[in-house]
């Protein structure tokens, strides 16, 4: 898998799943409003061949909450937080099986975890391919490919 | 004749919008059973009577590949239909034997029709040939 390709690739996946399953397309204006960084989630997942990567998904709960309520057609009221985390670590899931199936080869996949800042940055996952952020809803989804 | 279905994935909210999507696609669905892995699937099994199972393949604990083998090892389950629901494409997916032993295969994401599309062409012979045997007002005559 070439590294230079792997955002491009990433990129028209993360719009297809957004935009077919959770009805969710990117903003054409700019955000009007500046967002408070402890409303973020992270989720991260693992692919590897002969070198390890990782992608990491850090999205903002607006973007969590209206994915959901899309997604499984209820209201925000009705949804608890487990069930969040769940449907977003799906989301991840999808995304990560559709970016694999762009690329030819016997990539395999771990599973989609729900970290923390701090695990984020601690962990040996370091070396930054590629990064991306999607404004969505007016909120940010932002997106990072980094090599183990 | 309804059919009874174990829906395995470990998330949730896809759980629920297959079984939703089987409920809206038609009346022939009995019991409709969940599993969150593998493992889990294979207690429903053992204690219920499924006419079709829907599997991911990416699960903790179990995963759907090992789930297949299981289920195609017993010879009680032998002929059961198994449709797998995966973000992987089956390209991907070559080589990998239990493929072999599966029904049918849906890349997530999928659409509603393409599921009930599926689902017909694997019970609908079946639930057809039922349908038949009923009188036009809803009888047996």
């Amino acid at each position: 898998m070439k590294e230079t390709k792997m955002m491009s690739v990433l990129t028209e996946v993360i719009s297809k799943v957004l935009s077919l399953m959770y009805f969710l397309f990117e903003d054409d204006d700019e955000p009007f409003e500046k967002e408070n960084d402890k409303d973020y989630k992270i989720f991260t997942i693992d692919f590897w061949d002969d070198k390890k990567y990782r992608i990491v998904f850090k999205i903002h709960d607006r973007i969590m909450n209206l994915m959901i309520e899309n997604f499984e057609g209820v209201e925000d009221e009705s949804l608890k937080q487990g069930d969040i985390i769940s449907g977003i670590r799906e989301f991840v899931n999808i995304v990560c099986g559709n970016f694999m199936n762009e690329f030819s080869g016997k990539m395999k996949m771990g599973l989609p975890m729900y970290s923390s800042k701090e695990e984020v940055q601690k962990n040996e996952c370091n070396t930054l391919i590629d990064e991306k952020e999607w404004w969505i809803e007016n909120s940010r989804l932002f997106v990072k490919i980094v090599k183990c | 004749m309804a059919i009874n279905i174990l829906v395995v994935d470990d998330a949730p909210s896809m759980r629920k919008i297959i079984i939703k999507t089987i409920n809206i696609s038609g009346d022939y669905a009995g019991e409709i059973y969940q599993a969150g892995n593998g493992k889990e699937a294979l207690e429903v099994l053992n204690r219920e009577w499924v006419d079709l199972v829907f599997t991911d393949l990416n699960m903790p604990v179990m995963n759907g590949m090992e789930l297949i083998k299981r289920i195609k090892e017993n010879p009680d389950f032998e002929n059961l239909p198994i449709i797998v629901i995966t973000s992987r494409g089956k390209k991907d997916l070559e080589g990998e034997e239990q493929l072999l032993l599966i029904a049918d295969f849906i890349t997530k994401p999928f659409h509603p029709e393409q599921l009930r599309d599926v689902i017909f062409s694997i019970i609908g012979d079946e639930y057809e040939r039922n349908e038949d045997d009923v009188g036009s007002d809803g009888s047996d005559f």
